[in-house]
């Protein structure tokens, strides 16, 4: 088949080739959400590595998984629940053997201070890191101070532009879950990124 | 810290920019917004806050990242590389199949359904078009009593490019796939009609078949090749009437036309020699396979007709139009007129496949409304216009399941205020377009009432006064298609006259 031509497939409709065999289809099925994944990943640990080892490991528990798999449901529902549990069951392996890549202190790569502590040792403020070149570790910084469960959701939500139906599905918690942790997620966005306004 | 929000409605404005607030809830708290200076000011922040993380970073995967997990996954999954289905073309995947020599033998009206759902369980195979994959994931399991396309089948079916994702109605689409049978029906009970133009048309041009079977343009003698497209053409003119291999005093033509069409088919499925520029021959071709096809319920020209529906899918492009060639973006709206027909007939005779194609094409062409100037160089002026909205009309009717009547309407009366035929004068033949005449027809005639009759009965009359008394049209009636010469206008003219006896309505 013409590489093109899997596009012209749903992803349900790769799944049932995949299960037929089709090498092809599962490679496609990998490009087609590599990308969103990687960047799951990456936007709760903050380490490509990680989050790439992280997308392969989704793409085998998947194809192990594809006979769970309705084709009724979003595929991307489906990816992101696996990924959210293999992320829950790295964390806990993690805390079991006590190394800090807990959610919490996954590493972001040179300054590991806490954002309050950057932001007192700098002379600019927040303000202004978001407005300079530090902009991205200042939200990085936030992003990975939130907890857990409403970093998810804002990952989810914001940087995959999930709705919160689909969120909740992931998560398996109701909507008004979803919706609260989101607010309560921007309230703490809004003090760590605009502090200097209030 | 910041201020807390001084209002209670301001826990909502996180939802609410972020497009989840329920449509009833909206609209008063876009009013309350509009009178509360805290909730604004909650509302700025908020904004600022979310246009910062639309800055956040984002990887782009390594990339060897899908090759490695192929690795790994073949390293877990050896028994995967065992499965894969050979390379062979799926059309030698063909076998025998009870069920389908039982129905073929049972001589039913819907033997060539099961001829195509037979063609579609061939496995697909590794072949340079194979969107029959696409076919083979409607087809019917022997015993499963499912439908091609069912419901659940179609289900999320994606077009290319996420963007152009269209929901099906899935009601509709179930309800059409049943009502298709009476149009196959219809199509098989064509008998030659009693219209003694078409009859001399008909002569004519099996009197200008070339001895290789096919149909050349402006001049015969001069050594022109015979070409799938005017070949295409004139036997669409003998099917529409009902005349077939099988008997009558057009059989030896037809047949002797339909091999021509079958010896210039490549393996790809492409009827014609290259795929430049060759696109719109190829669906008039494959459309005359696939109408010989349903008439003679005949396997090896509905094996070859699946073939050309292969490749017309195959090289639609990215934004759901057809150009001249493969893939092509020129978007000439004939070309892209011939292909969703093609499609459609193919749909009636039992295809799945061919759904999200012609949704696409609906799509593209609605989007594109009446102001696409690009017209298979019709650039300037009405003609551009004229085809778009012809070709536009016809797309929709043939793509959705469900009319959006007042498109079509507004359609028509843009039609309508156009002749077809402006040109009734040998000096005015340049202000014809044929093309625009036989689409035109098409969609009027399935879009019924008194627009087709506003339509119809001056058209039919001027059609009639310019045939000639050797039952052919002038070469030079039609300037955008010179090089078809005679063998165009008469084909074409011919089949404009047998519109109400070619097609039932699509939809409806
Ligand atoms: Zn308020």
């Amino acid at each position: 088949m013409h590489q093109n031509e899997w596009d012209l497939l749903s992803d349900a409709e790769l799944v049932a080739e995949v299960k037929r065999g089709r090498l092809a289809a599962f490679t496609r099925l990998v490009e087609r959400h590599q990308r969103s994944l990687i960047n799951f990943f990456y936007h709760v640990s903050w380490d490509r590595q990680i989050a790439e080892d992280c997308a392969q490991e989704v793409f085998l528990r998947l194809f192990s998984h594809l006979d769970r798999y309705e084709p009724q449901a979003k595929f991307s529902t489906f990816l992101f629940r696996v990924a959210r549990n293999l992320w829950i069951d790295r964390v806990r392996a993690a805390n079991a053997r006590a190394k800090p890549v807990s959610l919490e202190a996954v590493g972001a790569g040179g300054d590991e201070r806490p954002l309050q502590e950057r932001i007192a040792g700098n002379a600019a403020t927040p303000v202004e890191i978001l407005a300079e070149r530090d902009q991205r570790d200042a939200l990085r910084a936030a992003i990975e101070r939130l907890p857990e469960e409403q970093r998810v959701v804002v990952v989810l939500g914001e940087f995959e532009g999930l709705k919160y139906q689909e969120i909740g599905a992931i998560l398996d918690v109701p909507v008004g879950t979803v919706k609260s942790r989101m607010h309560a997620a921007m309230e703490k966005l809004k003090e760590m990124l605009l502090q200097v306004e209030a | 810290m910041s201020a807390p929000a001084e209002c209670g409605r301001a826990s909502e404005l996180t939802a609410f920019l972020q497009g989840e607030t329920a449509p009833e809830e909206a609209e008063g708290l876009r009013l309350h917004l509009e009178g509360c200076l805290p909730c604004g000011r909650e509302r700025a922040r908020l904004e600022k806050v979310r246009a910062a993380l639309l800055g956040v970073e984002r990887v782009e995967p390594s990339a060897d990242f899908t090759a490695r997990v192929r690795r790994s996954l073949l390293r877990a999954h050896p028994e995967f590389l065992a499965t894969p289905p050979p390379g062979k073309r799926w059309w030698r995947a063909f076998r025998p199949s009870p069920l389908v020599a039982l129905s073929l033998a049972a001589n039913a009206a819907l033997a060539l359904v099961a001829v195509w759902l037979f063609y579609f369980r061939a496995e697909p195979g590794e072949g340079a078009h194979e969107a029959t994959l696409r076919w083979a994931r409607g087809r019917a399991e022997p015993g499963s009593g499912r439908e091609p396309g069912s419901p659940s089948e179609l289900k999320g079916a994606a077009l290319p490019g996420d963007a152009n994702r269209v929901k099906l109605d899935h009601e509709a689409w179930q309800g059409r796939m049943g009502r298709d049978r009476h149009r196959l029906k219809f199509i098989e009970d064509r008998k030659p009609g009693g219209d003694k133009a078409v009859a001399a048309a008909l002569e004519w041009l099996a009197r200008a078949q070339r001895p290789d079977g096919g149909w050349a343009g402006a001049s015969p003698q001069a050594g022109q090749a015979s070409s799938p497209h005017l070949t295409g053409l004139s036997l669409l003119a003998f099917l529409g009437e009902g005349h077939t291999p099988a008997g009558g005093p057009h059989a030896g033509a037809v047949r002797r036309g339909l091999d021509f069409l079958l010896g210039e088919q490549r393996a790809s499925g492409l009827v014609g020699t290259e795929p430049e520029g060759a696109m719109m021959g190829h669906a008039i071709a494959g459309m005359a396979l696939l109408e010989a096809a349903i008439l003679m319920r005949d396997e090896r020209l509905a094996a070859a007709a699946a073939a050309a529906v292969s490749f017309t899918v195959s090289a639609q492009n990215r934004t759901g139009g057809w150009g001249r060639s493969w893939r092509g973006e020129d978007h000439d709206p004939f070309v892209v007129g011939w292909q969703v027909t093609f499609l459609r007939l193919a749909q009636v005779g039992g295809h799945a496949g061919v759904i999200c194609p012609l949704l696409q094409a609906d799509r593209r062409l609605r989007m594109a409304g009446g102001h696409e100037a690009d017209a298979g160089g019709r650039a300037s002026g009405s003609g551009g216009l004229r085809a778009v909205t012809a070709v536009g009309m016809l797309a929709h009717q043939m793509a959705s399941p469900a009319w959006d009547t007042r498109l079509l309407w507004s359609r028509a009366e843009t039609l309508l205020e156009l002749s077809p035929i402006p040109g009734m004068e040998k000096a005015s033949f340049g202000q014809n377009d044929l093309d625009f005449a036989y689409f035109g027809t098409l969609a009027l005639h399935q879009l019924g009432g008194e627009g087709w009759t506003r339509w119809w009965h001056p058209l039919r009359e001027k059609v009639l006064l310019l045939q000639a008394r050797d039952g052919s049209w002038p070469a030079d009636l039609d300037p955008w298609r010179a090089e078809g010469g005679q063998v165009h206008t008469t084909a074409l003219a011919a089949l404009i006259l047998e519109t109400p006896g070619r097609y039932p309505r699509m939809a409806e």
